[in-house]
């Protein structure tokens, strides 16, 4: 009987709060201890293990100490490149470590006409790995079409097939727009399908096909996973034991913290009574050492969305003994904002005075973005505005519009997938 | 001018016209007779005709066939036998804007064949959907046949056809052209799987990636049909699933109890206080009949694999989200037993239904592409008795309103007779292909958009590939030779290449 | 039955009996026994034009003394079984006015062609004018045709125009003349035809044999009796004593009847064989076989419908503006149809 961990989307250094790294960093060590504990023959990471491709250095540092302390126990640690960690010219974080010998890629192709695949063997248990990796967007669809099918299944032993994309078949509801493959583009009969990029954990058994597993984010990257976390997701990663087929996976949580979730509703007061409510709200929870998220969303009656005062929401949570505090207020908006709205006539001016305000209502740290947001965001609505030219066709189009806004921003958003 | 006879008589709905030996006309066949502009006719009927009384033929034939033939012939036989046509006016063009013909053309005038310029009339609308060429008889005229797509589908199209007479063939060049439309949404519900191409010529080899495909055994380059059994509600059971009052009232009690997890429960056998275990039992065989849904060792399992309990969460939602994008949505339904094709057609069109009531009531309605479903053996949720029966469905709810909301039918069937005629009223374009049944004919002829009384033998003698385009759009009926698709497509070189040869450049 | 009996017998009798030989009232006739080696076969030859001719006419307006017809004349011309279009008129249509002149026994004709270019090939108003004693021996009917009868001479002898030597031009009918003053016109259109050659076709023949047959059946025994197949010529019958006339029986099509056929002169059996068998070359069509086209073709453009004249009779009457003498026409007219009367109440109008 052998047994490996199976972990995604580690996301390390995704989190910009110092506690919350420390607790996204705390989450990687207590998985990499439990497997540890569990006597793993093998670990295998599903892409995302960094958040960039080249992360900061801090990061990197302690990432690579973990992993050099499981290869160090005699445990080989697989791994394929996500859609954050990839990088085209193999210059990503994870060909660093690969190099010295830390992790095993197992994304090695064959070339030719048909996608070929060479098969990583693990040493002590014969288990055969292969995969592909994730690309940005979910770019890697193009490959999987011209996956060389018929060699993989051909393969006998133990496979594993790692892989970074959503499957179609099993995306959630909620997550209906993410870019997905069809399940008809994996090989066939394999005896472990070890999959990332999706943020949600999940463990599908369907017929022809070994156990299909997401482990799913081990601590969170987007706001909105925290969230699900404070809501009572539970994140960890999978514990599977097998011989000549794997049986049924084990979940392992790993909880670094407590989450404590609270939403207060603000529509229709004004924003003196609102700012009271939220505290009465607050007072109502126990947030002692607790990770707190605090989403506040409605439309006030009257006021500014500026007069509730973030800071201070904070410092009383904070005196609470919470030990980290996120606000999220997107959802929040004053109805006095469009009476000004009819007052001006001229559309850009217009326009800039409501972005101006609504930055006013934003909780938002980057400076650049405070000053010079307004007239960024008109820029981009009037690149965005721009329709398709006569005879350009869709894809062309979008590149266009992507490479402007790029512009805008001063961000590099390579229009055509780079 | 190539005179192809002379008028020599008859009424407005039947001009006679005496053919000149050797330029043989045939039924269909469009004549023009100039004058004030030209008049275009079309020939309804053949008839043989003589100056030799039919006492005297029959003995000349006598002659003939019983030995004289040597010594005995007809003199002058083109002169004293020919043929009569009867043709009707069907469109009177001058100064190359068409009417509606209100005279006769001038007594004793020659009539001509017809020629593309003659048709110059004939306009390319905005959205033009290819449908084939203008048919004379059976010749073939060098003028294409359009129908805006937008106008067309939010109008309804009907196309009623017996088996054998080309009616795959007739939707798959449809599709090809609205596939390239941004404009235009299709749903199309496959119930023999003929129109991607797995086996033969589909749409497949479009070169865009507009054309997306569904089935249980989805190829590579196709998408897997999975549904979840969360995305059924019971209203998409209406109209196509007939329950009894005690079964709908259970349902509803369990919709009530449970949400979205009512087929769920009732497939686990859960018991529910006001419902008799034989009504659950009744339903839990019905679900298994119909979605292949059971449960086995405790377990819900899926026969066929597409309705499920896990997975398939976002399908009905990527569907709509394709369709939305202007793209055709090719759904195989043949390994679903019938009510089940149905239901994923209910379930689909009911979210797209749904969103575009919303699009319309937020405005947005008109940034979204038209939506047209195609459903094959109509009759199944459009017809007279079935919703009599079972009440109105998606279907025949969309039948009615869906112009209201930019979505509209494209129905196929071979018994337009089942059809009520307040439905059939409400296809506004038809293209008829052969019919040899006489009732569904005149039922046909009866709802047309143009007065088809005289084409009775025309539809009858329609060969395969041939059709009559009727519509409130065309200025009169068009008669239409459809191309064979694999030979369409070669010719408009429209093919994807095979890029098979390509070495793939791999980064990862 | 008994009375039937006799009958069948005497018929019987008839046509028992031995062929005999022609048999012609008038001493104008030079007949010529029966002979087997009258039979030529016909033979194919070079394909002549051929010229037919035939008319018609009705009465639009009658009374005892006065008639007024619509007539018509057609020319048919034809190479083969090919119709050839011919320079002058393929039809004339003229009308004329027949007036009997009791103060001098005469009877004086007007004629009125429907259109002027007819003129030049109607006869002679003049010449039309008849003695008592000639209309004595003609039939009613003939008299108030002769107008027509005239002119289907003198269009004969236009159409020789449209002919070459050896070609052929046939009327129906025979070659004699009803009336004294028709002489003169055969006289010159045999003279002006030269080396072309005229022929008469009857559709009908009363003529018998001194054994009281049929001519045209005794020569159709004769032709059995010599295995005669195929299309043949059966010449001379009689000729007549003035030499005008030639009467032969021909079969133009094995599959058809014979015929009573005229030619115009003097013909030895070549000039009959010719012109049988190019008339057979036109005499194919499966509706008359035996018969030519041509004359079928010209019979048909020259007759005039009950409609027509109808029409004719109305638009006559309606130019005449006195009442008084609308009636007194009238008048005229109902002393000689009370016949039609009588066939309305029996149904045979």
């Amino acid at each position: 009987m052998y047994r490996f961990a199976h972990l995604s989307d580690c996301h390390l250094g995704a989190q910009k709060h110092p506690d919350l790294r420390e607790l996204e960093f705390e989450a990687f060590r207590m998985a990499l201890d439990d497997a540890l504990q569990k006597d793993v023959d093998f670990m295998i990471i599903a892409g995302d293990l960094f958040h960039s491709n080249i992360p900061n250095m801090e990061t990197v540092k302690r990432a690579t100490l973990e992993l050099r302390r499981v290869r160090e126990a005699g445990v080989p640690i697989y791994v394929n490149y996500g859609s954050h960690d990839y990088s085209p010219s193999s210059t990503s974080m994870i060909d660093i470590l690969e190099s010295a010998g830390v992790i095993d890629k197992v994304v090695r192709p064959i070339p030719g006409k048909k996608l070929g695949l060479e098969f990583t063997v693990d040493e002590k248990t014969g288990a055969k790995i292969t995969g592909l990796s994730g690309r940005s967007r979910t770019l890697e669809a193009e490959y999987f079409m011209k996956l060389d099918r018929e060699a993989l299944e051909a393969e006998d032993g133990f496979r594993i097939f790692l892989f970074h994309s959503a499957i179609t078949q099993f995306k959630p509801v909620d997550l209906a727009d993410m870019e997905s493959v069809d399940l008809n583009l994996f090989p066939r009969g394999f005896e472990y399908y070890a999959g990332g990029h999706v943020h949600r954990k999940g463990c599908y058994i369907e017929e022809g096909y070994g156990p299909i597993v997401y482990p799913g984010t081990l601590f969170g990257s987007y706001a909105g996973d925290l969230e699900e976390n404070a809501r009572g997701e539970t994140r960890g990663y999978y514990l599977v034991e097998f011989t000549d087929r794997a049986r049924e996976p084990e979940f392992r949580e790993i909880r670094p913290a407590e989450f404590e979730y609270i939403e207060c509703d603000v529509t229709g007061k004004n924003s003196q009574d609102a700012y009271h409510q939220i505290g009465r709200e607050i007072a109502g929870h126990d947030v002692t050492g607790k990770v707190v998220m605090l989403k506040i969303r409605g439309e006030l009656s009257s006021g500014r969305t500026s007069d509730i005062d973030s800071a201070s929401i904070r410092e009383k949570l904070e005196s609470m003994g919470a030990r980290v505090v996120q606000i999220n207020r997107y959802g929040l908006s004053t109805r006095e904002i469009q009476k000004v709205r009819v007052v001006e006539s001229d559309v850009p001016r217009l326009e800039r005075r409501i972005f101006r305000e609504k930055l006013a209502g934003l909780d938002i740290r980057n400076r650049r973005l405070m000053e010079e947001g307004d007239s960024i965001a008109v820029e981009l609505l009037r690149r965005l505005e721009n329709e398709k030219a006569p005879g350009e066709n869709k894809s062309e189009y979008e590149k266009r519009i992507i490479e402007d806004a790029g512009d805008v921003l001063g961000l590099d958003l390579g229009g055509d997938g780079t | 001018m190539e005179t192809a006879g002379q008028i020599i008589g008859g009424e407005t709905a039947a001009v006679l016209i005496r053919q000149k030996a050797g330029e043989p006309i045939e039924l269909g066949d469009l004549l023009v007779a100039e004058g004030e502009g030209y008049t275009i006719l079309q020939v309804k009927d053949l008839r043989y005709s003589s100056q030799i009384p039919q006492g005297m033929r029959e003995l000349a034939s006598g002659f003939n066939l019983e030995g004289y033939g040597r010594e005995v012939e007809l003199l002058e036989p083109e002169l004293r036998n020919y043929i009569i046509a009867e043709a009707r006016p069907i469109l009177h063009v001058r100064d190359g804007q068409p009417m509606i013909p209100k005279r006769l053309p001038r007594f004793f005038r020659e009539v001509r064949r017809i020629r593309e310029g003659d048709l110059d009339f004939l306009e390319r609308p905005g959205n033009p959907v290819f449908l084939g060429n203008v048919r004379s008889g059976s010749k073939v005229l060098d003028t294409p046949v359009y129908v805006d797509a937008v106008d067309a589908i939010t109008h309804h199209i009907l196309i009623p056809a017996t088996t054998g007479r080309g009616k795959s063939n007739l939707v798959k060049v449809m599709l090809w052209s609205l596939a390239e439309m941004d404009r235009v949404g299709i749903l199309v519900l496959d119930p023999h799987d003929e129109y991607y191409g797995r086996n033969e010529a589909g749409l497949g080899r479009h070169p865009s990636d507009n054309v997306v495909y569904y089935s249980p055994d989805a190829p590579v380059g196709g998408n897997t049909l999975t549904i979840n059994l969360r995305s059924l509600r019971p209203e998409h059971f209406e109209g196509i699933i007939p329950f009894t009052q005690a079964q709908e009232q259970a349902i509803a009690r369990y919709y009530n109890e449970y949400g979205d997890g009512w087929i769920l429960k009732i497939v686990e056998g859960e018991e529910l206080p006001g419902v008799q275990p034989v009504t659950l039992n009744v339903l839990r065989r019905i679900f298994d009949v119909i979605l292949g849904v059971h449960l086995d060792d405790g377990k819900i399992k899926s026969r066929g694999g597409v309705f499920r309990e896990r997975g398939g969460e976002s399908t009905i939602k990527d569907i709509a989200a394709s369709l939305e994008d202007g793209k055709i949505v090719v759904v195989d339904t043949s390994r679903l037993m019938g009510e089940a094709e149905l239901l994923v057609g209910s379930v689909i069109s009911a979210e797209i239904f749904r969103r575009y009531q919303q699009y319309k009531a937020t405005g947005e309605l008109r940034r979204k592409p038209v939506i047209g479903i195609v459903i094959e053996e109509a009759p199944r949720v459009l017809g007279k008795e079935v919703i009599e029966r079972q009440g109105n469905n998606i279907y025949s709810t969309i039948a009615r309103e869906g112009r209201k909301f930019n979505i509209g039918l494209i129905a196929i069937t071979q018994l337009v007779s089942l059809i009520p005629r307040t439905v059939l009223a409400n296809m506004n374009t038809k293209i008829i292909l052969g019919n040899e049944m006489a009732q569904e004919r005149a039922e046909i002829i009866g709802s047309a958009s143009q007065d088809l009384s005289a084409d009775n033998r025309t539809i009858a003698s329609l060969d395969k590939g041939e059709a009559i385009v009727s519509s409130i759009f065309t200025k009169f009926a068009v008669p239409v030779k459809i191309p064979l698709f694999e030979e369409f497509i070669e010719s408009a070189g429209l093919e994807s290449e095979d890029t098979d040869d390509d070495m793939i450049e791999f980064i990862g | 039955m008994d009375v039937l009996d006799k009958i069948a017998q005497t018929l019987e009798g008839i046509v028992r009996a031995d062929v005999g030989r022609p048999y012609f009232k008038s001493s104008e006739y030079r007949v010529h026994d029966f002979t087997a080696d009258g039979f030529i076969p016909l033979q194919e030859g070079e394909k002549r034009l051929m010229a037919f001719i035939d008319g018609g006419n009705s009465p639009i307006v009658e009374g005892p003394a006065i008639s007024v017809q619509i007539n018509r004349v057609a020319l048919g011309l034809f190479r083969g079984e090919q119709r050839i279009q011919p320079d002058m008129p393929a039809r004339i249509e003229f009308f004329s006015v027949m007036k009997f002149h009791p103060e001098d026994g005469t009877y004086r004709f007007q004629l009125h062609p429907l259109r002027e270019e007819y003129r030049e090939f109607l006869p002679d108003e003049d010449n039309l004018q008849l003695e008592l004693k000639d209309a004595e021996r003609a039939e009613e009917s003939d008299l108030k045709g002769l107008p027509r009868k005239f002119a289907e001479w003198t269009m004969a002898t236009g159409a020789l125009n449209e002919l070459d030597d050896g070609d052929i031009l046939v009327r129906d009918g025979s070659l004699r003349a009803s009336f004294e003053r028709e002489k003169g016109y055969i006289r010159r259109l045999g003279d002006e035809a030269m080396d072309i050659h005229v022929a008469g076709l009857s559709k009908t023949c009363t003529l018998y044999t001194t054994t009281s047959m049929s001519l045209l059946a005794a020569v159709g025994r004769l032709a059995a009796d010599c295995n005669m197949e195929g299309g043949w010529c059966y010449h001379p019958v009689a000729v007549t004593t003035d030499r005008l006339t030639t009467i032969t029986a021909v079969k133009l099509n094995p599959a058809g009847r014979i015929f009573r056929m005229d030619i115009l002169g003097e013909c030895g059996k070549d000039e009959a064989m010719e012109v049988a068998s190019t008339l057979s070359l036109n005499a194919r069509d499966a509706c008359f076989p035996g018969y030519p086209y041509g004359l079928v073709d010209v019979d048909m453009r020259a007759r005039v419908s009950g409609d027509e004249v109808e029409i004719y009779r109305r638009r006559l009457l309606s130019q005449i503006r006195d009442r008084k003498v609308l009636e007194a026409i009238r008048d005229e007219m109902n002393t000689l149809n009370y016949h039609d009367e009588l066939n309305r109440y029996a149904g045979e109008d």
